[in-house]
Order: C-alpha cells, then sequence, then structure tokens
C-alpha cells in the first residue's frame, strides 16, 4: 500500500512538473505566438510548407536557393531576401508592394506560387485549431482574425534584429581586433569615393528606403521590370529595393533573381557592369563607369561585407567559407 | 637644412594645437538620443573620438563614420552618406552638466539635418580610446 502511494505520488509529480513545462513554453507574447506560426505549416494550403521553410533561421531567416520552392514545388520568382533587420524598414519585398510588416506578413500566405492559402481559409483553421484559439484568446483577449494573425507575424520579424556583428564590436567596443586590416580597408572603400557605395547602401541595416536600377534589366534575359509593375511609372523599370546588407555574407545567392552565387560575383560586377550586363535599360548613373577595383580592394570589399555577419552566425559563415573554397579549388 | 627643421617645427606645433584642442574638446565622448520610429522605441548613439573622427550607431548597429572638427562653440562635421567634402556647421549648446542640443548654422545634407538639429543628446559614461 505504502508503494502504491509512493509510485502514485511520483507519478503526480511528474505530471505536474512535465505539465508546468509545457504551460512555460507556450507563447505569451504577440512576438512569440508569431514564432510559433512563422514555423507552423498550418498556414499553408497543404500543410507542408511554413514561413520558415524559405525564411531560413540558420541562414538569417533568408534562403539559399536563387528562387524558392512553394506548394506543389512550385518555383518562385524573386530571391527570398532576409526577414531579418525588418524594424528600420519602410518597404517590403523587392519591388516594395507592402508598406508595413503587417501588410507583408500575410502576402506569402495567399500568395497561389508560395502558401496558396487565402487568409480566411488561414483564420478559420487557427479558429478550429484548440491550441491557437486558446492562444490568441489569452495574447489578443479575441479569436484568430486577419488583424492579430499579421499582428503577430509581424512582431516576431520585429524580434529579428542583429546589432552583434564584428564591425558594430569594432566601432561601438573600439575593439581594434575584431576586424581584420583587410575589413577595415574595404569599410573606409565602401565609404570612400572610388566604390561608393555608400552612395547607396546606408543606413543601419547598409540600405535605404530607395528603389535603385543596378542594371539587372534588359528586356530580354532580364525581363522583371521591378518596381514598375507597383507604381505604373515606366521610369521605374528595372528598379528594386536597395538590398539590406546586415548578414549578408551568409545569404547568398545574390539580386532580386538570385543571379550571383558569391559576394565576389556581386563586386565583379559593380565593377564593370557592362562585362556582365552589356545592354542593360535604365542602369543607375552611379554606375556608368567602370570602378577599377584591383583584386585586393575586391577582397578587401568583401571582408567587409563578411565583417556584417552577426556573431550567432559566424559557424555558418565559416561553414560557407570553407564551401566556396573548396568549389573554387576543386 | 634650417628649412627643413623649421618645417618639422612647424608641422610638431600644428599637430600639438590640433590634438590639444580635440583633447580638450567638451563634445569628444559618447551621446545618446533617444525616441520613437514607427510607434517603436529607437536609440542613436554618437562617439566623437579625440582623432577628429566620429561614428554613429542606431539601436547599437553601427551606421555612420565621418568627421568632426570642434571650434570655439562650433561644431563642423561631415560624412561620406551626405558628402565626405561638405561640413555642416551647428552651433552646440551645453547644458545641465550632462547634455547637448545642436542648432543648424548651415546644413544642405536633409538627413544629417533631420537626425542632428534641435536634437538633445545626453552624455553616456563610458571611457573612449
Amino acid at each position: 500500500m505504502k508503494k502504491l502511494f509512493l509510485i502514485l505520488t511520483l507519478f503526480g509529480l511528474i505530471l505536474i512538473v512535465s505539465q508546468s513545462a509545457f504551460t512555460d513554453s507556450d507563447p505569451k507574447t504577440p512576438a512569440e505566438l508569431g514564432r510559433k506560426l512563422f514555423f507552423d505549416p498550418i498556414l499553408s494550403k497543404k500543410k507542408k510548407i511554413s514561413c520558415a521553410s524559405c525564411h531560413k533561421e540558420e541562414f538569417a531567416f533568408a534562403d539559399t536557393s536563387a528562387v524558392s520552392l512553394g506548394v506543389r514545388n512550385q518555383k518562385g520568382v524573386r530571391n527570398t531576401p532576409s526577414a531579418m533587420n525588418m524594424k528600420l524598414q519602410v518597404a517590403f519585398f523587392w519591388d516594395g508592394q507592402a508598406n508595413t510588416l503587417e501588410q507583408q506578413a500575410l502576402m506569402p500566405i495567399e500568395n497561389p506560387i508560395e502558401m496558396d492559402l487565402p487568409v480566411k481559409t488561414a483564420v478559420w483553421r487557427l479558429n478550429n485549431s484548440k491550441t491557437y484559439n486558446k492562444l490568441f484568446q489569452a495574447i489578443f483577449n479575441e479569436a484568430p482574425n486577419q488583424h492579430n494573425l499579421a499582428k503577430a507575424l509581424a512582431e516576431f520579424e520585429r524580434t529579428l534584429e542583429t546589432s552583434d556583428s564584428p564591425l558594430d564590436d569594432w566601432l561601438l567596443n573600439d575593439n581594434e581586433s575584431a576586424v581584420s586590416e583587410s575589413a577595415k580597408r574595404g569599410y573606409a572603400l565602401f565609404n570612400g569615393t572610388k566604390a561608393n557605395c555608400v552612395q547607396c547602401h546606408f543606413g543601419a541595416d547598409f540600405n535605404n528606403v530607395e528603389f535603385r536600377s543596378i542594371g539587372l534589366y534588359d528586356g530580354k534575359k532580364l525581363s522583371d521590370s521591378g518596381r514598375a509593375a507597383i507604381t505604373k511609372n515606366a521610369t521605374d523599370i528595372g528598379k528594386f529595393k536597395i538590398g539590406a546588407l546586415r548578414n549578408v555574407a551568409i545569404t547568398p545567392p545574390y539580386m532580386h533573381n538570385g543571379m550571383f552565387k558569391t559576394l565576389r560575383e556581386v563586386v565583379n560586377y559593380y565593377n564593370d557592369p557592362d562585362k556582365i550586363v552589356p545592354h542593360a535599360i535604365g542602369r543607375d548613373t552611379l554606375l556608368a563607369n567602370p570602378i577599377n577595383l584591383t583584386e585586393q580592394e575586391k577582397t578587401d570589399l568583401v571582408n567587409f561585407m563578411e565583417a556584417l555577419t552577426d556573431k550567432r552566425f559566424s559557424g555558418k559563415l565559416q561553414q560557407l567559407k570553407n564551401a566556396q573554397f573548396k568549389n573554387t579549388n576543386e | 637644412m634650417k628649412k627643413t627643421l623649421l618645417l618639422s617645427l612647424l608641422a610638431l606645433a600644428l599637430l600639438t594645437a590640433f590634438t590639444i584642442n580635440n583633447a580638450s574638446s567638451p563634445i569628444q565622448g559618447r551621446w545618446e538620443f533617444n525616441s520613437v520610429f514607427q510607434g517603436q522605441p529607437f536609440s542613436f548613439l554618437v562617439i566623437f573620438r579625440a582623432n577628429g573622427n566620429y561614428d554613429g550607431f542606431l539601436n547599437k548597429k553601427a551606421f555612420v563614420s565621418g568627421k568632426y572638427q570642434m571650434m570655439h562653440d562650433t561644431l563642423y562635421i561631415s560624412d561620406p552618406i551626405c558628402n565626405s567634402d561638405y561640413k555642416g556647421t551647428y552651433k552646440v549648446e551645453f547644458f545641465a552638466q550632462d547634455s547637448i542640443k545642436f542648432h543648424i548654422i548651415q546644413d544642405t545634407c536633409r538627413g544629417r539635418r533631420e537626425g542632428v538639429n534641435n536634437m538633445v543628446y545626453k552624455k553616456v559614461k563610458a571611457t573612449v580610446k
């Protein structure tokens, strides 16, 4: 009898502990709920892919393919941008079709080649899920709806800020050894009149609010009109949102169509765009002439961009560099 | 020989004057401005260094490096985003022992004007190398 009582008490204790552990891990804020939703395939038609299928956490919430695969393995049309460092952005997607994170958050869910789920159906599913219904009630004091779904996803994205790169460490903490001499030269080049990258890539995330054409539109092989499809303005043909550079070293391939596999290729393009896209239409006048960078200067710029990688991703950066080194030496 | 010596002395005198001027500059150090952007709090930190360089940080993210010079109460400031060769000019008002306010004298760079003019920055207690 005593033994049975002991076993029952022990069992009860285990049950209480495991129950409380489960409760502790439950989302308690809109951002935590957003994280759960971001990784949950419930928001896609076949319940097979989630936001995180294309915005992979280990690659700074970007993808490593030129374009990602959506439902039924359909190919997307543009390179998946990182979902990190969105807090200060004022336009979203390559063509700026959304003005707020809340607006942006719902678009991939409905997009027929991404998650292909009408938002109404997504909300219906969440309302029919005991877990989500309980969570939305607890966090928003209301049942799941289009607005709180968008709010939760957007709030999660707002938590994905990175401010601990070697460059930040060097400048903020006066840690001279945080970045290499080459990266420091790269930063000077980036800011200087020769490379002048800073003319477009400025701000806390090294982009700005503008849309520019870097010459990746020729009306033939490169036919994505970009911003013009949104503004209906012919002068916007071939313009895209300027890409943010934080963590850029771990988000290959590059550009709106993922046409460059490495940062070196990107630098080579900017160095002499005509060599790679000879008949570009509407290319920005800032890129009218070759920059004439030396090979060392190109390396310095790449090293500078690598120094913008948040320390949480330093292992991934090393992995990618090793793979690139292997590829170039095979 | 005499000419070289004189030039060296002149260079040394200029260097010393510049160093003293910056070393004693009351603006040297870390200053912070806090506000709200799109409903989100943000902080802008600027470090004015002894060597005449400064670095700006938004929410601890490095985002601008430039040059500055203090002449009495006037700040001359340049950065590559606006144009490294152009110096914006501001009168610096020191008050409450730990705060500064910038008053525009002349600056054609809108972005910098918006981040500097009439903004109150508070001194951050930290050592600068």
